[in-house]
């Protein structure tokens, strides 16, 4: 950081914020105790975001997949047993070979698909949930607020949007 | 994919090819564009957490504005008419592009003071280019108008369905100075949930028909972990090049919709 003297600091308040942005960064974690945890190394937020984005991604894409798939069969087993969401389930146990081509029978692509694109929605919103959890765990206000607020409107796009 | 790469949801993309080549109703085109980008965000975020790239706290910041604003945007869709929008969304989108040119090789000396704001929230941080393999440090800068620029950047989404990674990537980039690469990134990291916002309204409203957004949805996911990969290995000029050209042929594509030219 030699370059930089005689200039502005990068972070003026570099000493305080450094534990709190190696956190959020995971760039330098040699300076990563936290006050008051006793923990051994508190949960970088990229840990608490990463896993949420990628499994809602894979449930929300494979749902997708499998419905798209589901449609194409649709076709193709369509003379042998057409496909509808309300005919119930068959009996899973019956001694016949093919019960899980019946079972895909009863499922309804369409509303698989829609269950996937739901759950991607979800994705993006349950990230934001859990960033409320971290900040609040680790007590950080200002961030509780924005991201509480953020929490809030996604909410109440739901809401506004069904009874509108 | 060359949304990813942009820091564009695809959604600039998705939405001409369902309209004019396709002949889907707009309505729809929007509701499937929606999906779409939110697709690409999750995609590419999950891809770019690991080279630290996108300043989460910025985004998480800024997100507070594009919600707000694509909340108000998914539920203005059916209060104005889509002419005008177009109109408005062309020349927001030339002056981008005017700006990004003419900043396009400014980028190497990054920006070290802070905003007011910006040092207490200690939105500052620095990152490793893979390019030329050094740390960069940046301060934040400009807050305030970023954020006034994240609500216009929003409402645009709510209401046509786009990520509008054009606007969220130049009001960093210009307001914040922040570096080229940490305005891409963060842009993909909140275009998901500024999307989610207006997706929210649109699936409660049954725009989103699941025969249509499905294969655009997966299409792109494919795409967008593609280009995050790449994001990394560029140069920031040349990105920052091929972005200027994106934004160029979109304006002009919506200009000529807005005055009611097919193409």
């Amino acid at each position: 950081m030699a370059h930089a003297k005689g200039r502005e600091p990068v972070q003026p308040a570099a000493d305080k914020l450094s534990a709190h942005v190696s956190a959020m960064d995971g760039h330098d974690q040699s300076h990563g105790s936290l006050a008051r945890s006793n923990e051994v190394m508190p949960p970088r937020l990229v840990h608490v975001i990463g896993p949420v984005l990628r499994y809602g991604s894979i449930i929300s894409s494979t749902l997708i997949l499998v419905g798209l798939a589901l449609t194409v069969l649709d076709g193709r087993l369509g003379g042998w047993q057409p496909f509808s969401g309300t005919t119930g389930a068959y009996p899973l146990l019956t001694a016949s070979p093919d019960w899980i081509l019946r079972l895909l029978a009863t499922i309804n692509p369409e509303s698989m698909i829609n269950l996937g694109i739901l759950v991607l929605i979800a994705t993006p919103i349950t990230r934001v949930a859990s960033t409320v959890a971290f900040f609040l765990i680790k007590r950080d206000l200002p961030y509780l607020a924005i991201t509480l607020y953020v929490l809030l409107v996604l909410l109440a796009g739901f809401l506004i949007g069904a009874t509108g | 994919m060359l949304g990813s790469l942009l820091g564009l949801g695809g959604g600039i993309i998705v939405i001409p090819v369902l309209t004019l080549l396709l002949g889907v109703d707009i309505r729809y085109a929007v509701g499937a564009s929606i999906v779409s980008v939110i697709a690409t965000s999750n995609g590419a975020t999950a891809s770019h957490l690991k080279d630290g790239i996108a300043n989460l706290k910025v985004g998480m910041l800024l997100e507070t504005a594009t919600t707000t604003g694509a909340l108000i945007g998914a539920l203005a869709t059916a209060a104005i008419g889509g002419r005008p929008l177009y109109l408005i969304f062309s020349v927001v989108l030339a002056t981008s592009s005017v700006i990004m040119f003419l900043r396009r090789n400014t980028d190497e000396t990054p920006n070290l003071s802070n905003h007011r704001w910006a040092a207490r929230l200690g939105l500052g941080s620095s990152f490793q280019d893979r390019a030329t393999g050094q740390t960069l440090h940046y301060g934040v800068a400009g807050v305030p108008v970023a954020l006034g620029l994240m609500l216009v950047a929003g409402i645009v989404s709510g209401l046509l369905g786009v990520g509008s990674g054009t606007l969220k990537v130049p009001a960093m980039d210009v307001a914040m100075r922040l570096p080229m690469k940490v305005s891409t990134a963060t842009s993909n990291f909140m275009i998901g949930v500024t999307a989610a916002a207006g997706a929210a309204v649109h699936f409660t409203r049954g725009d989103i028909l699941p025969m249509i957004a499905a294969p655009v949805a997966i299409g792109v996911l494919v795409g967008a972990v593609v280009g995050a990969r790449l994001l990394g290995r560029l140069r920031s000029s040349s990105v920052r090049t091929l972005f200027v050209l994106v934004l160029m042929a979109v304006s002009i594509q919506m200009a000529a919709r807005g005055l009611g030219i097919q193409i």
